[in-house]
């Protein structure tokens, strides 16, 4: 008799082997369901935040190009060259280079080069170079990110302003990048007489400006997800 | 046996018989419910962010379109076209350019406008909208105007 009570209050006072057994194979499942939904939500917050980024990022550089671009002047002639600073200026009709460049990952790195009217940049001691200034968009290697894959370049920016003699232009040159994580930037010229886009802008052909500017530009972002953006400018050529 | 019987008793008071159907319920009903607002919630992140980037592409693209509009290389007539993106911009742009816009349609309505006091003026009014879904959310509206006659000086 006493036998059975304390079995009875055995049975009462804990839990069996089983039931432990239940139970803590119970939390361990709910536990890792809770652990895999947390890693899968913390997983897109960083992936959104990564394009987020990149979003912004674009955006804010197209604005920036689209502003410039829509400066471009057709009144006056290109600088002669960088390396010849003695040489003659470009007669007053040819207000554009745009040339295709392969970049060493296969793609395009394009390089546009003209004549902005009060596009100048703040300089470091607070003003702007006034009046003309000659602006060159290039793409060049990232040596911060040269062992990085995909590769990954700078779209640098060259103000020159406009001054005689031109050697004394070039001393006053500022160079700097405008946005990194570049994967290819192509360029594309609407010649109104041709009704068709080109891919390439030569003076010696094209002469004046192109009437729109079609911009594809491709950035990589820290994750290294890439993304493309395409805008069109319209520009305006003095007649 | 008396004592037994206590016992047995004792197991069936209220205490020892385990959860009813209504704690149950009442329990999965929490859990769903809470299991429903951290999931909704997150989708909606998510959502929220891709609505952000075609928002983007979508500003970029009225850009594009209106560029041709400004420049009058795109004859525009006064009528309203709906059409999907990727056959509007057509062989315009590059080929490999379109896939990322081939869920999004645009209508582009263009109508004579007056300014009240300024009736002589010829303006057109082009209203562009692009949508990427058929949410409130998921569309841009563009207003431009443009004198009527420029386009044809232009061309001339």
């Amino acid at each position: 008799m006493p036998n059975t009570s304390s079995q009875a209050r055995n049975k009462i006072s804990g839990f069996t082997l089983i039931e432990i057994v239940i139970s803590i194979s119970i939390l361990s499942i709910i536990l890792t369901i809770t652990y895999s939904a947390m890693t899968q939500i913390l997983r897109s917050k960083n992936l959104l935040e990564d394009r987020r980024e990149l979003n912004s990022m674009a955006y804010a550089v197209l604005n920036r190009l689209t502003r410039e671009y829509q400066l471009a002047y057709s009144g006056i002639g290109l600088l002669p060259k960088r390396d010849d600073p003695k040489g003659i200026q470009s007669p007053s009709d040819y207000n554009l280079v745009g040339e295709q460049k392969q970049l060493s990952n296969g793609k395009r790195g394009d390089t546009i080069i003209f004549l902005a009217l009060e596009g100048g940049q703040y300089l470091p001691d607070g003003g702007t170079h006034s009046g003309l200034v000659q602006l060159t968009y290039r793409v060049e290697e990232d040596p911060e990110k040269a062992d990085q894959m995909p590769k990954r370049y700078l779209l640098i920016r060259e103000e020159t302003p406009l001054i005689r003699p031109f050697e004394k232009a070039f001393t006053k040159t500022m160079i700097f990048p405008v946005v990194d994580n570049v994967v290819s930037l192509r360029y594309r010229f609407y010649e109104q007489e041709k009704e068709e886009f080109l891919e390439e802008w030569d003076p010696e052909e094209n002469r004046k400006l192109p009437s729109q500017l079609e911009v594809s530009l491709e950035l990589i972002s820290p994750a290294g997800d890439i993304s493309s953006y395409v805008t069109t400018v319209p520009l305006r050529s003095i007649n | 046996m008396a004592e037994k019987i206590r016992d047995k008793n004792n197991n069936q008071s209220p205490n020892d018989l385990g959860f009813t159907l209504i704690e149950i319920a009442i329990a999965i009903f929490l859990l769903a419910t809470s299991l429903t607002i951290i999931l909704s919630l997150q989708s909606s992140v998510i959502s929220r962010s891709i609505n952000d980037r075609s928002r983007v592409q979508a500003m970029l693209t009225a850009r594009r379109i209106l560029a041709g509009i400004e420049t009058g290389d795109t004859e525009i007539k006064d009528e309203t076209v709906v059409k999907p993106v990727v056959e509007y911009l057509g062989n315009l742009a590059r080929q490999e350019d379109l896939d990322s816009l081939k869920d999004m349609n645009l209508e582009l309505k263009s109508e004579p406008w007056t300014i009240a006091q300024y009736e002589d003026l010829k303006i057109k009014k082009i209203t562009l909208t692009i949508s990427w879904g058929t949410a409130f959310d998921q569309n841009l509206a563009i207003y431009f105007f443009v004198p009527e006659e420029e386009s044809e000086e232009e061309d001339a």
